[in-house]
């Protein structure tokens, strides 16, 4: 028989000294209390508890004083088990879901039963990475602990930054020089095989470094101007190397020139660059030639995605040549049909407005204008280089756009199905300095 | 299984609280007891084998040979020799289990470096908690050796060393300590309350305080050793300790909390030891289960203090060397547990006169700072990288002082260090409160249930999880 | 007559650690399979149509692999970038080999799954389902449909 002295039980979380010497609980029969079961009531029958009715109906006296707050003891065990009760109910109900939006990946299944993955142990991490990603409300869950981490200082999150006026701003990537080395030596070595074309470079920088003051406070990135000159140092004579980092300096006091949720730059953006580029190439360009249209107000990038908290969203311009509706056709490698439009209008209406831009990530476009003359472009680009190609139709009388990361081919074929006189690399920082296929799509290195 | 899972709280937990108080034999308050230790026994072995569907049999091996030490010491009790042989007998059994599936491969590498061999050996995998239940079942041979307990029936015994609330993390329970409530105890709704609310106390130190902060040790610990600015190194340490505090003190209250709503009390494992003001003081407030463990178990047989100096110096190095093996199968926990029992004898012998005559605050610094310095001992896989960090710390390494990365984890972490170091030393806990009972217990209950709902939500959408103690 | 069925339980006990630490011990013994029988194994059950078999030069290159840290290989890959199928068995030699291939792998795969993420969500999900496994001085590694059944051949075959 043990004498309940509740107090002994909770008197840490919630008396006060003086308060714990007045309350004892009077000596009970060793009926053990019984404990209402967890909220799933068709299951189980719900049990009584014996000590209390056998209080009521005993008289009321001094010597025996009721314990305070028991009802509310009894309703927080109670909430607290249907609160568990609910949540596994609720999260055995709902069907599975198979993708998600926000984190741009399938959801996991429920794993298979098999007698191997429970004696190895794969079957339960399979069936608990499974529950987590099944979560009922997973996905406000996501949002309010980002909401929480960030009034509390964390700045950085899933690999971006949270900066300052609603900028997000993706990692920089470190600079490697002996590997940079090794994709500046294939590039070389494509350039001064053909000296009839003009190969003309250009690496962006990023918006970390663009927008630097809007980092958060105190954080440390590289120069990466001083990485670009690097870079741009290991390229042949041959090789134009275009400077984007001015323009896009100067621009950005009268434009926005990067998205504040997307690590792509805007449009206006590569507009400032693309003056550069057409004078590499000996172009001028006149500004009142091109039209821009806002085609969204509400794009949330890449970067949103990976923190959901930050409060932002963005405007999306395309950018064309005035008088250019049907001046050009264009094909898309994995479609048959030929588009009059670079533009994916459909896109508008799904999560990534960027793809606006020639659509999801292509192999190859090739772009066939009304110009007449022979001057043929190759573009080899990663997906800054989407809304710039349209800008560079009054220019050439065809443009090849390649990724050489889902690129099938290797470049050669590419090469002499057109006699191509100009080659244009774009890349932006980023992604360049981690690039791993260039040099094969290019021509291995045959040492 | 880990306590901080959607497997855990809304599967496996809610099944075995429903099996453990359904009602089979309302009248007969014994065979209720004992259904309800078969079912935390049967859901133990669930538990265990969720995570170690192999070494589930190991431990089962264990409990049934310990099982049958018991009875037979107790057959001998006449015969003293023989009684001692057979306890031998068990601990040997024992110990080279815990010896061969945790320490082989260690012993092996340290072979293989100090006599420059190639011993090909394949060291096995470490089961989950042989450290915690083998060291319980020594504490129940040992004490059934010693007269003051025994049970003859498996199904508590069992229960006892494989009850989940402390089979994976602790605390170390003696049998002594539980014997009575295994035959027979009562979970009144205040206790089960409470266990509820201990519980989640638990689950709040780990998933909200412990990961957090140790995502920014993370980061730090990645960084360049050798362009560290002391400042960050320090913020790292810091990090850490509030980690590991918070990581292994919430695991114990997360168990103390689920035995209590079996019905189980089990003692404290933690008493806010950075509080600490002096290194005794600190090891009687961490892990202080294991210390008594080590303490009743190896110390007092030693000879504890009643012999000469000389013996009892060696007495502590060896229960202090013992304690950091313990720990983990590497020097560096070796070095480390050692060297708290250096500082110890240097307490006892050199400064027992000094030590009072400082001033508490510098007497709380300096054992913070040890304890800082030893928990970089504890966290680096190798002594270089332990001596390279503190080398750091103390702007040996030609590195600043001050940098603007350390003003960056200011920034975004200090907050946090600074809730959380409150936390640790004991503030919120000792805050005045306003003297009404019924405000008191709403306020709980509904705070409580908001860091529930919090640690859910942080659960689900959190990648990083790690406990650091699972080592064992 | 209790005293001897307690002797006889713990001998027993004692016999069953000494199983279980001998079978600890040489579960990770190189096997003696020969390589083309676990090849078949694994390749009959693995979804490989399409994929092309690569050589020792293209292990250098994908893994920093040298010739003579395996004795034996098979990788089968796609031409295609988009297709993340792969499949690649090694026969290494020790438990040492097996680690080092096994680290080059994880290296590889953690490299092209960062490719993926966030483009394409099927690929980096199949990625991520990936089998990387060391046992009894073979390596394995796969990426496509069914990645438990390829692994159980594979542990089978052994």
């Amino acid at each position: 028989m043990e004498k309940e002295n509740f107090n002994d039980e909770l008197k840490d979380e919630i008396l006060t000294d003086a308060e714990a010497t007045e309350l004892v609980v009077p000596e009970k029969s060793e009926e053990t209390v019984a404990v209402e079961d967890e909220g799933q009531s068709d299951a189980v029958a719900e049990k009584i508890d014996e000590t209390d009715a056998a209080d009521k109906e005993a008289p009321v006296s001094e010597k025996k004083p009721k314990p305070k707050g028991r009802v509310i003891f009894t309703l927080f065990i109670t909430f607290f088990c249907l609160l568990i009760g609910f949540l596994s109910v609720y999260g055995f109900v709902t069907p599975d879901r198979e993708f998600s939006e926000n984190e741009s990946r399938l959801l996991a299944k429920m794993p298979e039963f098999t007698l191997n993955g429970v004696l190895d142990g794969t079957f339960m991490k399979s069936f608990e990475t499974y529950l987590t990603d099944q979560f009922p409300f997973r996905d406000e869950a996501i949002l309010l602990k980002s909401i929480m981490e960030r009034a509390l200082g964390k700045r950085e999150e899933n690999g971006a930054y949270i900066g300052k006026d609603g900028f997000l701003f993706e990692k920089q990537t470190a600079f490697d020089g002996e590997r940079m080395k090794v994709i500046a030596d294939s590039i070389n070595r494509f350039a001064q095989g053909k000296e009839a074309l003009n190969t003309v470079f250009v690496l962006v920088p990023n918006s970390s470094f663009v927008y630097s003051e809007k980092l958060p406070d105190y954080l440390e990135t590289e120069n990466q101007k001083e990485q670009i000159d690097e870079f741009y140092a290991m390229l042949c004579e041959a090789i134009v190397k275009t400077d984007a980092v001015t323009p896009l300096l100067e621009a950005k006091a009268a434009h926005q020139v990067f998205y504040k949720s997307d690590h792509h730059w805007t449009t206006r953006g590569a507009f400032a660059v693309f003056e550069k580029i057409m004078e590499s190439f000996g172009e001028e360009i006149a500004e009142e030639e091109f039209e821009f249209h806002t085609v969204s107000n509400d794009f949330e990038g890449t970067l949103k995605s990976k923190s959901p908290a930050q409060n932002t969203a963005d405007s999306v311009e395309v950018c064309f040549p005035k008088n250019s509706q049907g001046t050009y056709f264009a094909e898309f490698s994995g479609e048959g049909n030929k588009k009059e439009s670079l533009f994916f209008k459909e896109k508008l209406r799904e999560k990534n407005h960027y793809e606006v831009f020639l659509g999801s990530n292509v192999a190859k476009v090739s772009v066939s204008t009304v110009l007449e003359g022979d001057r043929k472009l190759l573009v080899i680009k990663d997906s800054f280089a989407n809304c710039l190609i349209p800008m560079l139709t009054p220019y050439f009388s065809k443009i090849v756009v390649i990724d050489p990361r889902y690129m099938t081919e290797g470049i050669d074929g590419i090469m002499n199905e057109d006699a191509f006189t100009d080659v244009l690399f774009l890349y932006n920082a980023n992604t360049f300095f981690s690039d791993s296929v260039l040099t094969d799509v290019l021509g291995r290195n045959l040492i | 299984m880990v306590f901080s899972s959607a497997a855990f709280l809304f599967l496996f937990l809610p099944v075995t609280l429903i099996l453990y108080f359904i009602r089979l034999f309302p009248s007969n308050q014994a065979r209720e007891t004992a259904k309800k230790n078969f079912v935390l026994l049967a859901m133990s072995l669930v538990f265990y084998a969720w995570g170690e569907p192999f070494y589930v049999l190991l431990m089962a091996l264990s409990i049934v040979f310990n099982y049958f030490i018991g009875f037979d010491i107790e057959y001998h009790r006449e015969k003293p020799k023989k009684m001692k042989c057979i306890l031998v007998f068990g601990i040997a059994f024992n110990l080279i289990s815990l010896g061969f599936f945790k320490y082989s491969g260690f012993v092996v590498d340290s072979i293989n470096s100090f006599f420059s061999l190639d011993i090909q050996f394949t060291a096995p995998g470490l089961p989950v908690g042989i450290s915690f239940y083998t060291f319980q079942i020594l504490s129940y041979i040992v004490d059934v050796y010693r007269g003051t307990v025994a049970q003859k029936r498996l199904v508590p015994f069992a229960a006892y060393v494989t009850m989940f609330p402390q089979l994976i993390a602790g605390p170390i329970v003696q049998y002594g300590d539980i014997e009575k409530q295994l035959n027979e105890r009562y979970i009144s709704r205040e206790k089960f309350a409470a266990g509820i609310i201990i519980f989640i106390k638990g689950m709040g130190k780990k998933v909200l305080f412990a990961n957090t902060v140790g995502a920014f040790y993370t980061q730090i610990s990645e960084l360049e050793i050798t362009s560290v600015s002391a400042a960050t190194a320090w913020i790292g340490i810091i990090c850490y300790t509030l980690q590991i505090y918070f990581d292994f003190s919430g695991y114990s209250d997360m168990a103390t909390g689920l035995g209590k709503m079996l019905g189980f009390d089990f003692i404290q494992n933690f008493n806010f030891p950075y509080t600490a003001k002096s290194i005794t003081d600190f090891w009687r407030r961490w892990h202080i289960s294991l210390s008594n463990w080590f303490r009743d178990y190896v110390y007092i047989p030693l000879g504890g203090n009643r012999v000469g100096a000389v013996r009892h110096i060696l007495n502590i190095l060896v229960v202090w060397a013992l304690t950091g093996m313990w720990h983990g199968a590497a020097w560096n926990f070796i070095a480390w547990g050692s060297l708290y029992g250096v500082l110890l004898i240097v307490e006892k012998y050199l400064l027992k006169n000094i030590l009072p005559k400082i001033p508490s605050v510098f007497r709380w610094a300096g054992t913070m700072v040890v304890v800082m310095i030893g928990w970089v001992l504890f966290s680096k896989e190798s002594f270089s990288e332990a001596v390279d960090y503190i080398k750091a710390m103390l702007c040996l390494s030609g590195n600043a002082f001050f940098d603007s990365s350390a003003m960056y984890y200011i920034s975004t972490a200090g907050l946090s260090i600074v809730i959380m170091s409150l936390s640790a030393l004991g503030y919120f806990a000792k805050m005045p409160r306003i003297k009404n009972y019924r405000f008191n217990v709403i306020t709980t209950a509904v705070g409580y249930t908001l860091v529930f709902l919090l640690c859910v939500i942080y659960l689900i959408s959190e990648t990083y999880n790690p406990f650091l103690y699972f080592r064992f | 007559m209790k005293k001897f069925l307690l002797k006889l339980g713990e001998l027993v006990c004692v016999v069953l650690l000494g199983l279980f630490i001998a079978y600890v011990c040489v579960q990770d013994n190189v096997s003696t399979e020969p390589f083309e029988k676990v090849k078949e194994a694994v390749v009959s059950v693995a979804s490989a149509d399409g994929l092309t078999e690569r050589d020792a030069l293209e292990i250098k290159k994908k893994l920093s692999l040298e010739g003579d840290e395996y004795t034996d290989f098979l990788c089968l890959s796609s031409d295609s970038v988009m297709d993340v199928r792969e499949l690649m068995i090694f026969k290494a030699g020790d438990a040492d080999a097996v680690r080092n291939i096994s680290g080059k792998i994880e290296a590889y795969v953690k490299e092209k799954t960062a490719i993926f993420e966030g483009y394409a969500p099927e690929e980096s999900s199949m990625l991520s389902a990936h089998i990387l496994t060391g046992k009894k001085g073979y390596v394995l590694f796969y990426v496509g449909d069914s990645p438990e059944a390829v692994a159980a051949a594979f542990s089978q075959s052994l």
